[in-house]
Parts: C-alpha cells; sequence; structure tokens
C-alpha cells in the first residue's frame, strides 16, 4: 500500500475507533451516573412508604377456627391472589365440579438442575422459544 | 393500408424492450439476479421487507426504454425548459439521495426499540462499539484492495461506503453511500441487506471458534428494573452527547431517539404508532425500490461488485470478532459475570444478532437466557453504527 493510503487509512481506523469509544464511554458514564441517582432516589421513596406500613404475616400454617375445612399451609411470601390461582388452576385439572379434592399445603418447587424452578423454566421457554 | 398497418408493428416491436435488450445483453443478467433476489426473499425468507422491493425495483430498472432507474434524470432544452420529465423512480430516489429515508426509518426503528437493556447494563455500550471495528477494519482492507488490484480502484471514499456494511445496518450504510460513493448505493445496499439476513449463518462458527464452552454457559444476573424517568431522559441525553461529539451522526441519532422518546412518553400514542406503521412502511417501499433501481447493468456488473460481495461478508465477520474478543476481555475483568457470546450482537442487525446470542448461548446450557443481556450490546450497536457512519463522513465526505 502506498504511503499516503496506509497513513489515511491508520487515520480512519484510529481516529475511528477513538471517537467511537468515546462517544459511547461518555454516554456510559452520563447514564450510569443517571442510574445512580434515579436507584438512590427510587431507594430512599420505598423506605419512606415502606415505614408506615405492617410487617407482612410470617406463616399462616394455624387453620383458621370458623373454617370448615383445615386452611391451606402456605409458604411465606406467597400472595393471597397467587393462591387463588393455583387452586383454580387445580380444580380445572381435577376436573368436575370441584370436589372430592383438598389442597393442603403450598411450597415453592425447589429449583432444577439449570438453576430455576420448573415453573420459571416452562414460562421462559414459552416466551422465548419463538426467538 | 396492410403495409402501413405492418410497418407500425414493425415499428412499435422495433421500439420494443424485445428488440432493445440485445443491445445491452447485461440486462438479461440482471433481471436473472433480480429473480435470484425474488427467491431469497419469498421462499428462503431473507430480509423480505427489504429485499422484495429492492429486487423489484432492480427488474425495473433493467427494463429496456422503460426509463426507471434512480438515474432517469428530466431533460432541459439549452433555455432551461424541461423537454422530458424524469422517471418515476428518479423522483423517489430523491429521499435517497437527499438523505431523507434512512433517518425516517430510524424515527420508526426508535419507536420500535426499548433501551431498558441498555440502560440496565451501560456497560453494554462497550461492547456495541467494539464492534463497529468491523468498520474501520474493512475501510482498511478496502483500501489495500483497491491498491493491489487496481481492476477495483476503490477511492477512499468508496472504501468508506463498503466499510459502512460492518455497522449491520440497512438505512446507516445507504446514508453513507448515498454520500460517498452514490454510484455503489445499489451494490452496498444489497450486500448489507443479504449479510443482515444471513447473520444466522455467519456469526455462529465465528463466536464459537473464537470462546470456550466454559464461556458460552456463563448464566449472567437478572437486570435491574429501569425507571420511567430514566426511560425519558436517555433518548435525550444520547441526541445531546452523541450530536455534540459527531454533529454528522445528529440526523440519524436525533430521529431514532426522536422515535423512541415518542414511544416512552406515552402521550403521543398516535405518532407513535404512525412511525413504526404508517410511515414506516411507506418510507420502506420508496427506499426499497429506489435503491434497487439504483442496481443498472452498467453500474452493477462491474469488479467492484465482487469486491463490495467479499468485503462485505469480512466486514460482518471482523465485527462479530471484534465484539466476541471484547466480550471475552469483559469475561475476564468482571471474573466471568459476562458471557462473551452478547459481544456479537454488537453489531446491530436487530434483533436478529441478539438472537443468535440466545440460541448459541442455550446450545451449551438449556436455562440460559441470554436475550435480554444481548439486547443491551444490540441496541448499543445501532448507536455506535451511526456514530461510526459520522466518524467517517466527517473525516472523508
Amino acid at each position: 500500500m502506498s504511503a499516503e493510503g496506509l497513513s489515511l487509512s491508520l487515520n480512519v481506523v484510529v481516529s475511528g475507533f477513538l471517537v467511537t469509544f468515546i462517544a459511547l464511554i461518555a454516554l456510559i458514564l452520563v447514564i450510569t451516573v443517571f442510574g445512580k441517582i434515579m436507584t438512590a432516589v427510587t431507594g430512599r421513596k420505598d423506605k419512606a412508604s415502606g415505614a408506615g406500613t405492617p410487617a407482612a404475616p410470617k406463616k399462616d400454617a394455624k387453620p383458621a377456627a370458623s373454617a370448615p375445612q383445615a386452611a391451606v399451609v402456605k409458604e411465606e411470601g406467597i400472595p393471597g391472589d397467587v393462591i387463588a390461582v393455583i387452586s383454580a388452576a387445580v380444580a380445572a385439572m381435577m376436573g368436575g365440579s370441584g370436589k372430592g379434592f383438598a389442597i393442603r399445603s403450598i411450597k415453592r418447587a425447589p429449583k432444577t438442575k439449570e438453576g430455576r424452578p420448573a415453573w420459571s423454566m416452562a414460562g421462559l421457554q414459552q416466551n422465548t422459544a419463538g426467538f | 393500408m396492410f403495409a402501413e398497418v405492418w410497418a407500425t408493428l414493425s415499428d412499435i416491436f422495433m421500439n420494443s424492450g424485445f428488440v432493445k435488450i440485445f443491445e445491452d445483453p447485461r440486462q438479461i443478467i440482471m433481471i436473472a439476479i433480480a429473480c435470484v433476489l425474488f427467491y431469497l426473499a419469498i421462499a428462503k425468507g431473507y430480509e423480505p421487507l427489504l429485499l422484495l422491493p429492492i429486487a423489484f425495483g432492480m427488474l425495473l430498472a433493467n427494463i429496456p426504454m422503460a426509463n426507471l432507474s434512480s438515474y432517469a434524470e428530466p431533460v432541459y432544452d439549452a433555455a432551461g425548459n424541461m423537454t422530458q420529465t424524469g422517471g418515476l423512480i428518479y423522483y423517489l430516489y430523491q429521499g435517497v439521495k437527499l438523505g431523507i429515508y434512512p433517518p425516517l426509518i430510524f424515527l420508526g426503528i426508535g419507536t420500535m426499540t426499548d433501551f431498558g437493556p441498555l440502560i440496565s447494563n451501560p456497560k453494554s455500550f462497550l461492547l456495541g462499539a467494539a464492534a463497529q471495528g468491523g468498520i474501520f477494519l474493512t475501510f482498511f482492507g478496502a483500501m489495500w484492495l483497491g491498491e493491489t488490484f487496481p481492476a477495483l480502484g476503490f477511492t477512499a471514499k468508496e472504501a468508506g461506503a463498503i466499510a459502512i456494511i460492518g455497522g449491520a445496518d440497512g438505512p446507516t450504510a445507504i446514508f453513507v453511500a448515498k454520500t460517498l460513493a452514490p454510484a455503489l448505493l445499489g451494490s452496498i445496499a444489497v450486500a448489507a441487506y443479504s449479510y443482515m439476513a444471513l447473520v444466522p449463518i455467519i456469526q455462529p462458527p465465528i463466536m464459537k471458534a473464537l470462546t470456550t464452552k466454559k464461556e458460552r454457559a456463563v448464566v449472567m444476573t437478572q437486570l435491574r428494573p429501569v425507571t420511567r424517568i430514566e426511560k425519558l431522559c436517555f433518548p435525550v441525553l444520547v441526541t445531546l452527547i452523541v450530536s455534540f461529539l459527531v454533529p454528522d451522526a445528529a440526523a440519524l441519532v436525533g430521529m431514532l431517539m426522536l422515535g423512541n422518546l415518542m414511544r416512552e412518553s406515552g402521550v403521543v400514542q398516535r405518532l407513535s404508532n404512525t412511525a413504526q406503521n404508517e410511515l414506516m412502511n411507506i418510507v420502506t417501499i420508496f427506499l426499497g425500490v429506489s435503491v434497487g433501481a439504483t442496481a443498472t447493468a452498467d453500474r452493477f456488473l462491474s469488479p467492484k461488485t465482487i469486491g463490495i460481495v467479499v468485503l462485505g461478508l469480512l466486514a460482518f465477520c471482523f465485527g462479530t470478532a471484534c465484539g466476541v474478543l471484547f466480550g471475552k476481555l469483559m469475561y475476564l475483568l468482571t471474573g466471568g459475570k459476562v458471557n462473551p457470546l452478547i459481544g456479537s450482537a454488537g453489531v446491530s442487525a436487530v434483533p436478529m444478532a441478539a438472537r443468535v446470542s440466545q440460541k448459541v448461548g442455550q446450545k451449551e446450557n438449556p436455562a440460559n437466557f441470554l436475550l435480554m443481556h444481548a439486547m443491551g450490546p444490540n441496541v448499543a450497536g445501532v448507536i455506535g453504527s451511526a456514530v461510526a457512519a459520522g466518524v467517517l463522513l466527517s473525516i472523508l465526505g
């Protein structure tokens, strides 16, 4: 390659790389700083709003006295609407009028060897199959 | 009477394309190439939204006497009066020539892009920058090839226009080529879109060759959620920073970010819908047909086209390799927290390149979901290739 061509090529390669990296590194810095500020602000807001709320119930393993059947033993942190959905799914799978079976306990499925619970894996597989 | 009718019919036939095509038989080859592109678009599904109109534009431009190439300018007499209007596609082509269509396509892309994964992990920008290495290394290659093989004779501007194929971004390639090498626009656009469609075939062997099984199996931690304020400020910040640094990239990046702000703001849903549907589709038709119609036989069937096809492939390979190698560097620096496979997505080609990272990663570990992690470098690559285009235009334009 001629000296002129080599000089121009090196100029484009070096300055092109440098400017592209500088522009994107500048964006990284600005977005990182902005992200940290936003995380701090939202964290403070969450703390402020969480201070007045009562602590979540631990484990309602005991059946309610007035309940006709034993209440479901559920793991801590599973909200009521999730229990309702799981119960509905079980009833749909069992068929019939929903009689003849009872849900005794609900607990999270253990992680599989891939590092995720089986249902989580199934959901991810379903949602990303198209890709 | 019979003689007159015969003379008229004979005159019509002699002036028809069936006769005129033999004055330049290369047009037959161009029509055959257009048919091959139809096959690839329709039967193989290779980027059909653009390849099909490009192929049809190519077909129209090579019909003798039809005056439908992008270069069929109006004819003026000495007094400046128009004696013949330009062809239909000549007028559509003005949107390419004046640099209107590519930024409008970017507007639509902006309304369809979620920059959340990039905002959540800004380090992805580095992978988007590294993968632009394909552009600059190909520029070097084009300059060398042009000097070594005088039949190719690539000028510095042409080398820049060819190199941008490595950005794996059609509108950016067209935006640069229409300024630096308008005569090569057709070949560059066809090469760029063809290779983008071939990303799932080109990238995996390079990704596998440059990474170990252990690296490919890395499971990355979940991305943090991004607030709405961050998503709203991102387009404004990117526009300001990139446009201040590389003003030549402002048209592309500005329109991309306008589209994104329209999406994220949620207050101009109608405009956002129009930009990503009707406007995008209309501009895609005009862009495809008029770019295809630049591929006339005299311009397309030249040794330069072969050079562009070879260099375009190299550009994609270099870009992928640079991204993966930078991913490996990040893997080492973070103590194995970054899967190097997401680096290949930095070449743009949204979302195809991110899908490839996901698929190659899942082959090693079926429970590994790299898609969202790869979307970060993928959309960073769009910004990176626009910056690289701005750099090329500012140095060579």
